[in-house]
């Protein structure tokens, strides 16, 4: 799975933006226009995944806006591991041909007292996979909007959320359209409030008329740890045909009482204890990544965050 | 040949499409503040009941059709309406069942509802709203010697003024929305239910309303008060004439639990749907609500709707009092064009609040069938618990089924739990049962009726055959 | 009583029968035995009328008349019980409620007015005492949460119940062990009489043992390749179906 990372080169957009790429599989072209940086990434036939590796330099406030053409058959990775310290707005629109793979990787952690916004759109082509996994924490405002559309047979995507919010306000936004038959999704959603957080969820799944055979499974979570924790789940179901397997789940609460004294009960003190719970609760999802690699940095982005 | 073929559902006749040839005396068409006052004057109203009707009308002004509902309406002309019809013999109201037009009472007798003390045995008392008018009442007496009060609006405005002046608005404020405050201004009239400190009802309570005059809005108004420690079980049918207009149904119903007091509320909703190519049919549109104010207070919704073009209805809760229950437990069917938008709120203030929602769509033909659902916890709302339980059945390739649930967790020491699933109705299952006998009209009843067995559990007895019945039809067609 | 001549059906465009030829005359015990796979259960499916199985061409007569040009629920009411591999769940549909109703299409079918609840509670307590089926079962959801023996009960009893003229049995023992399927299969021997014919759908010999078959097909590649008595049964199980 892995590319290795000695074969990768070094690309500078900005002073404060750069990417290690896969040079091989990899085409970028940029440009800057009033601050923002336009990318046009695209991926070609690539027998392992090609990968593209963001390192921003906090000097600046972000503005990426970037299109991604992954063509038919190949891999691509992107992964955004960064602490941002300033404002950020980053909007992608991506398009995957037959039979290609996207995963994207964004650990994120943003400073207190910014703005954070991402926007991505989505489509699949034939037999094309997207897994998107998204980590947010940080950030006084931070709003995830993610269109997905699925346009061919056999598209697939497996979507995860993790956000930890401190005292902040986090609006996520999914669009899965199902646009074609046979193709499935399936997203999972799990969020911490805590302090004065309002984190809020919108998950919506819709199905076209004639989408038969249409598997969808959506199910989101928020954890209240304070008194004036608010979680708001919307998840939403819109069906115009009849051959649709489609599930979605929703719940909100308090930490489990019980565990939290079992743990005190064992000489935890009580932040540990909550920590403790929050990883459990968080890693249910860390399992669903494939990517062993990715899946230790989610582990390590969760215990050091929450 | 041997393949079931789902998508040619025919509607089956509508059963109570009768119309009733009676004379009727009409307000003219209109809405404006003469209508109005007509309609307090025709009532015999206290001044206090024409004004408050008049605000209603002046916030109206302002106001405009709400939208949120995922439903196509075609545009209302409020002025081409009659809000007002009545019976012409009316003009004196009857004072014994001796004295109704025998053509009414025949009326309910198509419609399985026997206005005679017959019904006793059943232990249903009945109240029976013909277009806008209360024409009947039976049991009034023997609920009388218990102190249950169970009358007509109207007669509750004159006899009991102190409860309606009290309670009316009190749940669903004049200016709620549209349909609401037009309901404010207009209702004509509706039931009125009382149940003492600490009397248990011992009979069913039962309102059936039908429709019959043409271009006529039906707006009723129903309020229920149950006192502190009392308990009552009320139930509602809807039925009317198939006409090719669509008519205007906006009623509104609330409910006030005081102390340990538990109102149970029923529905078996089966207006008009229109034709099978959509022509026609009610446009219900209701605001219910009720109000838990007491502690340890429970409301229970529970409504099965197969009927009406549109239905548009979130009968809520509003759980105030601490340790009091909300439920919501709903079946609605929808087949051929009709659409359905409809679901519940569950609005928690107090502490130790629960609720629990129910909900089971099936969508046939060309239908939309929409839950819409909000959980709603105030940050006061501690230790609070929601469920809530959404299906969906798809019956066809060409039907829409939608689940719109919002929650809303401001108290962190309380949970919301939702879950929902949307599926076609299952190929092996109704070749199970055709296997066995039963053709693909019959297997998909038994199946269909089993996917509602929750909720249909929940009728009171003597409706709940009716229901399951009612299930069935909804959905007969041929299965070619 | 029942004909299969030159039977070709095909699921989801797989020619899966190639030509089948099968016989059944009034009374006989027949066993199509066949490996893993091999679309032995098409058989059964196609006799009951399961919706995507295509009848690409050959005929079936039951009784004289056209089998293939009816319903699933006309096939059931003309005398065919398919007794099924994997019975279904019919969540909030009570098994009583349930039973009574199939027993009475079958009895309208007869002009036969409708069995009255005591009746059939009378009939429903008798049957299932032989079956030793107790009688909360009935209160229960249909096949609900049902254990493998219970729903293979709920099978035969139903079997019981419409008195069928032809019962197929698709793969019965599938899912039993050694005790449930003897009182399975004892439960069937009871239902064995001189008018009543019986297709044996299994891929092991040990339901054989237990009801002993007239005659033994052997099922490959979509056709019978092989007829005989009850020793090729043995054979097969000790020499396999190469």
């Amino acid at each position: 799975m892995k590319s290795a990372e000695n074969k990768s080169s070094l690309i500078n957009f900005t002073d404060y933006l750069s990417a290690k790429y896969d040079a091989d599989s990899i085409n970028i072209t940029h440009s800057v226009i009033d601050d923002e940086v336009h990318l046009k990434i695209s991926v070609t036939n690539s027998k392992t995944p090609s990968r593209l590796t963001l390192v921003n330099k906090n000097t600046n406030n972000f503005k990426v806006i970037a299109e991604i053409n992954v063509e038919s058959q190949s891999s691509f990775e992107l992964i955004d591991e960064n602490n941002y310290e300033m404002d950020t707005s980053f909007k992608m629109d991506t398009y995957l041909g037959d039979g290609s793979v996207f995963e994207l990787y964004r650990f994120n952690k943003f400073k207190a007292e910014t703005r954070n916004s991402f926007l991505h759109t989505c489509s699949l082509s034939k037999n094309s996979t997207f897994k998107d996994y998204n980590f947010t924490t940080g950030s006084d405002h931070t709003k995830n909007q993610t269109k997905i559309n699925l346009n061919d047979k056999n598209s697939n995507y497996i979507g995860s959320g993790v956000v930890i919010s401190n005292s902040s306000k986090c609006e996520n936004y999914l669009d899965i359209r199902h646009l074609s038959d046979s193709a499935k999704s399936d997203c999972s959603f799990k969020a911490v409030s805590r302090g004065k957080s309002n984190v809020s969820f919108n998950g919506k799944v819709f199905v076209d008329e004639k989408c038969f055979n249409t598997v969808s499974n959506q199910i989101s979570k928020g954890l209240l740890m304070d008194k004036d924790s608010k979680v708001n789940l919307t998840p939403i179901l819109e069906i115009n045909n009849d051959d649709v397997i489609c599930s979605h789940g929703a719940a909100s609460g308090k930490a489990d009482e019980e565990i939290l004294f079992y743990l005190a009960s064992r000489g935890i003190a009580k932040a540990d204890a909550e920590r403790l719970y929050i990883q459990g609760f968080l890693s249910e999802f860390i399992s669903k990544i494939d990517d062993s690699e990715m899946q230790t940095k989610g582990r390590k982005y969760i215990i050091e965050n929450c | 040949m041997n393949k079931v073929n789902k998508d040619n559902f025919k509607q089956d006749s509508y059963k109570y499409g009768f119309v009733t040839d009676i004379e009727n005396e009409k307000i003219q068409k209109g809405l404006n503040e003469e209508v109005i006052k007509l309609i307090s004057m025709k009532k015999n109203e206290p001044q206090w009941m024409l004004d408050w009707r008049l605000a209603a009308f002046e916030r109206l002004q302002n106001m405009s059709v709400p939208k949120w509902a995922k439903a196509e309406i075609e545009e209302i002309d409020f002025q081409d309406l009659y809000y007002y019809s009545s019976p012409k013999d009316f003009k004196e109201k009857p004072k014994s069942l001796d004295e109704v037009d025998p053509k009414l009472l025949e009326t309910y007798e198509k419609l399985g509802i026997p206005l005679t003390e017959q019904k006793v045995l059943a232990g249903v008392a009945v109240d029976a709203v013909f277009d806008s008018v209360s024409v009947a009442t039976t049991f009034k007496e023997k609920l009388n010697e218990i102190g249950v009060i169970f009358c007509p609006i109207s007669e509750a405005i004159q006899k009991h003024p102190e409860l309606v002046k009290k309670y009316i608005g009190s749940v669903i404020p004049v200016t709620d929305h549209f349909y609401a405050t037009l309901n404010s201004a207009v209702f004509s009239d509706g039931s009125f239910v009382y149940i003492p400190k600490g009397v248990k009802c011992p009979m069913e309570l039962s309102t059936y309303f039908r429709i019959n005059a043409s271009e006529t809005g039906q707006f009723e108004r129903t309020l229920i008060i149950a006192d502190e420690d009392s308990y009552v079980s009320y139930l509602e049918g809807c039925t009317a004439p198939m006409r090719d207009e669509n008519q205007l149904h906006a009623a509104n119903v609330e409910l006030v639990a005081l102390d340990n007091a538990e109102i149970k509320y029923s529905t078996v909703q089966n207006w008009y749907p229109g034709d099978e190519n959509g022509k026609g049919g009610i446009y219900n549109f209701v605001t219910k609500r009720g109000l838990c104010k007491g502690k340890n207070s429970k409301i229970s919704w529970t409504q099965i709707e197969t009927g009406s073009a549109i239905t548009w209805k979130y009968p809520s809760c509003i759980l105030r009092g601490d340790n009091s229950t909300g439920e919501f437990y709903s079946v609605a069917i929808t087949n051929n064009h009709q659409q359905a938008d409809t679901g519940t709120k569950m609005i928690h203030l107090g502490k130790n609040t629960k609720s629990k929602i129910i909900s089971k769509g099936i969508s046939a033909g060309k239908s939309s069938n929409t839950y819409r659902g909000l959980v709603s916890f105030h940050r006061k709302a501690e230790n609070a618990k929601n469920f809530t339980q959404c299906d969906s059945l798809l019956v066809g390739s060409e039907c829409k089924a939608n689940t719109i649930p919002l929650t809303e967790n401001n108290s962190n020491s309380s949970s919301i739990e939702h879950e929902a699933t949307t599926s076609k109705i299952s190929d092996e299952q109704l070749f199970y049962c055709m296997q066995r006998g039963l053709n693909a009209e019959e297997a998909q009843s038994l199946i269909v009726n089993g996917f509602c067995k929750e909720v249909l559990q929940k009728l009171p007895m003597e409706f709940a055959v009716e229901a399951q019945k009612l299930v069935s039809i909804s959905l007969e067609g041929s299965v070619g | 009583m029942l004909d299969i001549k030159n039977l070709n059906v095909s699921v989801e465009d797989k020619l899966i029968l190639k030509n089948l030829n099968l016989s059944l005359g009034k009374g006989q015990v027949h066993a199509i035995m066949g490996p893993n796979g091999s679309g032995k259960s098409t058989i059964a499916h196609t006799l009951a009328g399961k919706p995507n199985y295509d009848v690409n061409s050959g005929e079936v007569s039951f009784n004289g008349e056209d089998l293939l040009s009816k319903d699933p629920y006309e096939r059931s009411l003309d005398g065919l019980f398919l007794a099924f591999q994997y019975p279904i769940e019919l969540p909030g549909v009570t098994n009583a409620s349930y039973l009574k109703q199939i027993v009475n299409a079958h009895r309208k079918s007869k002009n036969e007015t409708p069995i009255d609840a005591g009746e059939f509670l009378k009939i429903l307590k008798e049957k299932s005492k032989q079956l030793d089926i107790p009688m909360d079962m009935h209160s229960r959801f249909v096949n609900t949460g049902f254990s493998g023996g219970e729903k293979k009960k709920n099978e035969v009893l139903q079997m019981d119940l419409l008195d069928p003229s032809l019962i197929i049995m698709d793969e019965t023992d599938s899912g039993l062990d050694v005790d449930a399927l003897k009182s399975t299969a004892e439960a069937i021997n009871k239902l064995r009489n001189s008018d009543r014919t019986f297709l044996i759908i299994t891929h092991y010999l040990r339901l054989l043992e237990y009801i002993e078959p007239d005659f033994v097909h052997v099922f490959q590649n979509g056709s019978v390749i092989e007829t005989g008595d009850k020793s090729l049964a043995s054979k097969i199980d000790q020499e396999g179906y190469n």
